[in-house]
């Protein structure tokens, strides 16, 4: 009756975060995390709201990945890392796409960024040297 | 012209369906409370979603459609044209309805505004 069917909730946010990093926040349309996830819109709205809400909690999984005991910015200044680049490079490419698009006009998502920025203790240097990596001007850090 | 008009007044967003449409839907104006409102997104591809079991109102080949509707115990009210400007508000299911989808002008400034105003009611 109306509610959602069980899912991997984690793993539906892995995939949206995949797809909210390569094609931007605006971009991306319910249509295509509806198409990514296999999950039907009324169960993507029953559960996180609106797209916003989607992003959000990509952002927030994201976060809680396991990042190791040093701080992810002392991290990505390594030369050479052996942890999981993939999800250090899967929330930069979340938080790029919240500040640019995003923070400016959007107190949720600004409250946001800021918090996990502190946490992590990411610089500004990491999330350029990602933003660079990620068109394709420079060569990975990590 | 869009056929609703969407307005936050006094902790409230207010909608008010244009002209005929009043009639069609038999809704004059739909007042729900921001603390009741989930979120809202732009979703012109809701349009082409099966809808569900039609209450009394209006839908001319689905081009234009002014009803309430029932899907899997859910209450959605639609009030759309055609399949651009479509603006989806997710409502707490203790709400008369807990979707309304929605044909606004500008309807990307229209979830900015409305998640906003959510979001600073609550903090």
């Amino acid at each position: 009756m109306g509610r959602p069917r069980e899912f991997d909730t984690p793993a539906l946010l892995r995939q949206a975060s995949d797809l909210f990093a390569r094609r931007g926040y605006a971009a991306t349309s319910i249509d295509e995390v509806v198409k990514v996830t296999g999950v039907a819109r009324g169960s993507l709205y029953s559960i996180f709201g609106s797209k916003q809400g989607i992003f959000a909690a990509a952002l927030k999984r994201a976060a809680g990945q396991r990042l190791g005991s040093r701080s992810l910015g002392e991290r990505l200044d390594m030369k050479h890392y052996h942890g999981d680049p993939a999800e250090a490079a899967s929330l930069l490419d979340l938080l790029n796409v919240a500040i640019l698009e995003m923070a400016s006009h959007n107190h949720e998502i600004s409250d946001l960024v800021q918090h996990i920025i502190d946490t992590h203790g990411i610089t500004a240097q990491a999330l350029g040297q990602r933003a660079l990596v990620r068109a394709g001007l420079t060569e990975a850090a990590l | 012209m869009s056929r609703n008009k969407v307005e936050i007044k006094a902790g409230e967003l207010v909608i008010t369906p244009r002209g005929l449409d009043k009639l069609w839907s038999f809704t004059k104006e739909i007042r729900v409370p921001l603390s009741l409102i989930r979120g809202a997104t732009y979703d012109p591809g809701v349009v082409a979603e099966s809808k569900g079991v039609r209450a009394p109102g209006l839908n001319t080949l689905g081009k234009k459609v002014s009803a309430t509707y029932r899907k899997d115990g859910d209450r959605h009210y639609w009030n759309v044209v055609g399949a651009s400007d479509v603006l989806v508000i997710e409502v707490d299911p203790k709400f008369k309805y807990n979707r309304l989808i929605l044909s606004v002008d500008d309807p990307i400034g229209a979830e900015q505004k409305i998640n906003e105003a959510v979001h600073n009611q609550e903090s």
